[in-house]
């Protein structure tokens, strides 16, 4: 029984909170993680400077790109973290359609990912190419986890604040 | 740091990544925080006859009226579905339809009453749609937990297309949808603008927005403040909240200290008896609190509004009451009484001179809870209900 209390409190206080701002709690995590692809694309950007594989379009030094990745990603990474929890703990890993199935397993992979990019980030003992690679995959599940909820709410359900 | 000629080891980052990404799935599946989930009554426990009501309200827009499609969503009807599986899908959501539209009771409710239109259930008949008790041409209910969609009905089908207006306030009409003619209802849960009572206070329905033929009675500032209170609740920083919320709280520690007496009697513990019945008088009647069990000490877990109030002051439900319009909320004709019934108990409890005496005051108190929390279940989605306009002909 008060399991079932706090239980309906998480989902109801998620919602108020989002509420706080946007008009429901799934357009509140559709904009955060719009957000979060919109610094991805940073991220993408920043990259290809560090890399010099802008050409001619340098805006920032390579030094200034490469604090821009960092902060970039570490925001972009935040922005997922009040998604995923609504996503992980209230919505739960669900396989009701295709599209659903498709964004709980990327969704997850996604963390995974993350995270192995992080160590290589860290531990410069790996090939040259591993890095970008890593970089690159973790854009696209991203982009993939935004195509399969964001994008699908906003053309199907509702777009708006 | 490592040294430089050490060779990176290729294993870790596909353990890590493995390991992370398990844990995400793990936790997926545990869903721990599951709306409705746990130990949710699902087999035959619904009311159809509510979740017909809740049924227009939030799925009759995509489904249509009385689950016959139209709307985007499939029809419902002929095609038989299990109980479980018709709560399931609206609790987890299916392809286009969202998650928890409706969560808890409602959606076994929901779920029941699906059941039985799409004739899974042997004998059972369709429900013959039974309109709301009707204004002289209809009216419109102010839907979702935040007053975001309407549910038109027309005590007659629309001679016309008709175009259903918001109008009012400092706005132009907005248009929202219309009604095919030979129709009667139109439902949109969430018009996207927020909370409707906002921005607008009537609704215009017709063919032109000029010479309409039907139109509200508008909703008064007064009405507005009051609806407000009552199921928004003030500002937005959660906890400056809704009376229904707020009342939900209090409601829910009263509930608890009910439990709490209990487990005192079986614990055999006369402190306990005793203290336990002192919160829940304080918890019905709020401040000034007073010292039942005599320990010296008045004590109150509730927050000193009370569920009924006392000294003229009035507690939570007259003011649900009050906002909702004296009397519209029928479960609370039978539920302010049983509180007052639970207090005059407690009183006894609270002062009793042995566990063995205690007997009767608990076991009375104990008796009636089911059936206050059940009461007390109805009212949030009947104080909701209240939100209604009567459609006129002008
Ligand atoms: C936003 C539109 C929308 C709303 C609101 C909506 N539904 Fe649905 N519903 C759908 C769609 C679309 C499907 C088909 C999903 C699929 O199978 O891809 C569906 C499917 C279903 C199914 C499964 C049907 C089957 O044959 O298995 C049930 C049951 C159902 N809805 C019940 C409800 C109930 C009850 C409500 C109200 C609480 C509701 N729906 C509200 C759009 C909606
Ligand atoms: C990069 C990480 C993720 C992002 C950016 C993301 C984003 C979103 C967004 C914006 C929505 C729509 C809002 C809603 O329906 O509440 C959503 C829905 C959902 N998410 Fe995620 N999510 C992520 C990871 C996950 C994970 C890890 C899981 C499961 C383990 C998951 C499961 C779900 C489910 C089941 C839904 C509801 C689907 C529906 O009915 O439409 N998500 N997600």
């Amino acid at each position: 029984m008060s399991v079932n209390v706090f239980v309906a409190d998480v989902s109801s206080g998620y919602a108020d909170l989002m509420e706080t701002v946007f008009t429901s709690a799934i357009v509140g995590k559709a904009w955060l993680a719009t957000a979060a692809i919109v610094l991805a694309l940073v991220q993408l950007l920043s990259a290809g400077r560090i890399y010099g594989k802008l050409g001619s379009a340098r805006i920032l030094s390579s030094r200034a790109a490469a604090t821009v990745h960092r902060w970039s990603g570490r925001l972009a990474f935040l922005f997922t973290l009040p998604i995923v929890f609504h996503c992980v703990t209230i919505l739960g890993f669900q396989t009701t359609d295709t599209r659903v199935a498709v964004h709980s397993v990327i969704g997850s992979v996604f963390y995974g990912a993350f995270a192995a990019k992080v160590l290589f980030v860290r531990d410069h003992r790996y090939p040259g190419w591993v890095l970008p690679v890593a970089g690159g995959t973790l854009a696209a599940l991203l982009a993939v986890a935004w195509l399969s909820s964001s994008y699908w709410y906003f053309t199907e359900v509702r777009f708006g604040f | 740091m490592p040294s430089p000629t050490s060779k990176p080891r290729g294993i870790l980052p596909a353990a890590l990544f493995a390991v992370v990404t398990a844990v995400v799935v793990v936790l997926g599946i545990w869903q721990p925080f599951e709306p409705g989930g746990g130990d949710l009554e699902i087999a035959g426990g619904g009311d159809p006859v509510r979740g017909e009501a809740l049924f227009a309200e939030s799925c009759a827009g995509c489904h249509g009226e009385g689950g016959v499609g139209g709307g985007g969503g499939p029809s419902l009807v002929d095609s038989p579905i299990d109980e479980e599986t018709a709560t399931r899908t609206v609790l987890a959501g299916r392809g286009t339809m969202p998650a928890g539209i409706l969560g808890g009771t409602d959606a076994v409710d929901v779920g029941s009453y699906v059941v039985q239109i799409s004739g899974a259930v042997e004998g059972a008949v369709p429900p013959v749609a039974e309109e709301p008790p009707l204004g002289p041409a209809g009216e419109v209910q102010l839907t979702g937990p935040r007053l975001w969609g309407i549910f038109v009905s027309l005590a007659q089908p629309a001679g016309a297309t008709w175009t259903i207006w918001l109008d009012g306030g400092a706005q132009d009409a907005l248009r929202v949808g219309e009604i095919p003619a030979g129709q009667t209802t139109f439902a949109d849960p969430d018009l996207g603008i927020g909370t409707i009572i906002d921005q607008y206070n009537r609704v215009i329905i017709g063919e032109q927005l000029q010479d309409f033929a039907l139109a509200t009675d508008e909703l008064s500032e007064a009405r507005i403040t009051a609806l407000k209170a009552l199921i928004i609740g003030e500002g937005n920083p959660p906890g400056a909240n809704s009376l229904v919320s707020v009342a939900g709280e209090q409601f829910a520690v009263f509930s608890d200290h009910t439990r709490f007496l209990v487990e005192a009697r079986d614990e055999a513990n006369l402190a306990n008896i005793r203290f336990h019945s002192e919160h829940l008088v304080n918890i019905a009647l709020g401040a000034p609190i007073a010292d039942v069990d005599q320990n010296g000490e008045p004590t109150n877990p509730g927050d000193g509004v009370g569920l009924l109030g006392q000294d003229g002051r009035e507690g939570y439900l007259p003011q649900i009451d009050a906002a909702a319009g004296v009397g519209t909320i029928a479960p609370l004709a039978e539920l302010v009484p049983a509180v007052e019934a639970t207090v005059a108990d407690a009183r006894v409890c609270g002062d009793i001179a042995s566990v063995e005496a205690a007997g009767p005051c608990v076991n009375a108190i104990e008796a009636r809870s089911a059936k206050l929390d059940q009461l007390w279940g109805q009212v949030p989605d009947a104080a909701r209900a209240s939100a209604v306009l009567a459609l006129e002909r002008p």
